[in-house]
């Protein structure tokens, strides 16, 4: 299978914060979600992607083409959703699409129309008057509106009620399964990937704890809970995070079928959750 | 380049127009100085040059558009392009005001005298200052961002001004722009002055030669300043 992102040994310092070779590839026609907590470095991946930030060191290629060679052929062929809508406040929203759609030879202004339409967005109205969730949903219009093969998300539904971004995904997830396009998903929010990504890489402090498919992460992480006579240095050990309780302990394992064997039935394997894994992960007491 | 122009003019074709309200309010009300008009319409479009870039800096766009399919190099050029067309328009500007308000207002006592602007003299001399203040500004907004620029490039027209009359060699500079504000009907014809000393200079050197220089001339300071501000911008993150 093609790969629409390669991303390979990808460096950036920012002194207090750093990617440190950053590698991971996302297949053509999937969706990713990208996670981790605040300041894993998710924004920065996309950012410099877009070559709105330098890189310090590595490589990043698109569809096969290298993202700063072929920068205008590459992002031509990506639709973008920012984390912070930055369009022209004062404009109108009609106005503001004449000042994006003609730098893409692809623009579709029947699908424009269309997701203006279904995202009940007036044309004429200014858009320093609609709400966060308007503004997200007029960057998707904007995004889905050239014909794009990759689309990248960055937090789109960060700061939005649960019934927006509930209606957000909807129309999101439903646009991008009837186009069969790739799309590369920012969020920290780990619900919104459950129903729709096919693949997770996951960020912690500027690395790359993990990148696979979904249903592979969710059937081989779990989450052990038992007593704490069971909690020996071995078993510790084997744990990627821990949580200790009065009564017990909650352990974050990557290996799901070694728990089931090494605990039987003195202790409970639950499925994790892609919230369980960055919790632990980034909370518990850290081991192997 | 021209689609990014297009896009500078409807994010800031409002603000052009109060400016331009402001610029014809003015005019109407300095019609003794010729001089006024040109430093009027100099200010005119750098006023509307800022006032996109505003624009710009208020809506944070420089994500939007950086993330289009555009190199930096593009983006710059956009702008210089954009200052071509403000010039342009400046300069149409100027001569249609001075020509309307000569015709409207024939009793007044005024010196405005359009008709030197719109010979090759003058119009060397507009695109030479034009371009110079382009090379001027752009590089420093790239550099240090809308506030910053705005302030250090008009300190630096200032500090230009300033040694233009305190430096002793430039006095021939400095007796020919004062006179320029003296009161009306005495000396007020300033502009003439400045384009009868380029076309001095056009004189002595030829006029093929005249147009070959000032031709070299601004392109030898718009590479170098898009280079620099491309430069800059290459290195710029948002």
């Amino acid at each position: 299978m093609n790969n629409a992102i390669e991303i390979t040994n990808l460096k950036k310092d920012y002194g207090d914060f750093s990617l440190d070779g950053v590698s991971f590839s996302m297949p053509q026609g999937t969706i990713m979600g990208l996670i981790g907590p605040n300041g894993a470095g998710k924004t920065t991946i996309i950012k410099i992607l877009l070559n709105l930030v330098r890189r310090d060191g590595g490589e990043i290629r698109v569809f096969g083409l290298d993202n700063l060679k072929d920068e205008t052929a590459v992002k031509s062929r990506i639709g973008f959703v920012h984390d912070t809508p930055c369009f022209y406040e004062r404009l109108a929203l009609k106005t503001i699409k004449a000042t994006v759609a003609p730098f893409y030879r692809d623009w579709d202004e029947d699908t424009f129309r269309r997701l203006l339409r279904e995202f009940d967005l007036p044309p004429n109205k200014i858009l320093a008057r609609l709400s966060r969730g308007m503004k997200m949903k007029f960057s998707l219009a904007l995004a889905l509106s050239h014909r794009a093969d990759l689309i990248l998300l960055d937090e789109p539904t960060s700061g939005l009620d649960p019934v927006f971004r509930r209606e957000l995904l909807g129309r999101l997830s439903a646009v991008i399964q009837d186009e069969k396009r790739s799309v590369l998903f920012s969020t920290h929010i780990t619900s919104d990937l459950e129903r729709t990504a096919d693949f997770i890489t996951f960020l912690h402090e500027g690395r790359v704890v993990f990148s696979a498919a979904k249903d592979e992460i969710l059937e081989r992480w779990a989450v052990v809970k038992g007593g704490l006579e069971l909690l020996t240095e071995d078993n510790r050990r084997f744990f990627r995070g821990v949580r200790e309780r009065a009564f017990g302990f909650e352990g974050l394992t990557a290996d799901a079928a070694e728990a089931r064997r090494r605990f039987g039935p003195a202790a409970v394997v639950d499925k994790a959750s892609l919230e369980d894994i960055m919790y632990y992960i980034t909370r518990g007491d850290h081991h192997a | 380049m021209l689609k990014l122009c297009a896009k500078d003019f409807l994010a800031g074709r409002w603000w052009w127009l109060l400016a331009l309200i402001v610029y014809g309010l003015n005019l109407t009300m300095n019609t003794a100085h010729d001089l006024f008009v040109m430093v009027a319409t100099a200010v005119l479009v750098i006023a509307c040059l800022i006032l996109t870039l505003v624009q710009d800096y208020v809506s944070k766009t420089e994500a939007l558009y950086g993330s289009l399919p555009l190199t930096r190099a593009t983006i710059v050029g956009g702008r210089y392009l954009l200052m071509a067309f403000l010039s342009a328009g400046g300069y149409l500007v100027a001569l249609a005001c001075a020509f309307f308000l000569k015709s409207m207002l024939p009793l007044q006592p005024m010196t405005l005298d359009p008709r030197p602007w719109v010979s090759v003299d003058g119009l060397t001399g507009y695109v030479l200052a034009m371009a110079a203040f382009a090379a001027l500004y752009l590089p420093l907004y790239y550099r240090f961002g809308l506030g910053k620029s705005t302030v250090a490039f008009t300190l630096v027209i200032l500090a230009m001004v300033v040694s233009v009359l305190t430096f002793k060699p430039l006095a021939a500079l400095k007796s020919m722009l004062s006179r320029g504000f003296e009161p009306p009907g005495r000396a007020g014809d300033a502009a003439s002055r400045i384009v009868g000393a380029i076309a001095g200079i056009r004189q002595a050197l030829g006029t093929p030669a005249f147009l070959a220089a000032a031709i070299i001339l601004v392109v030898l300071i718009l590479t170098i300043s898009i280079r620099l501000s491309v430069r800059v911008y290459e290195k710029s993150e948002f």
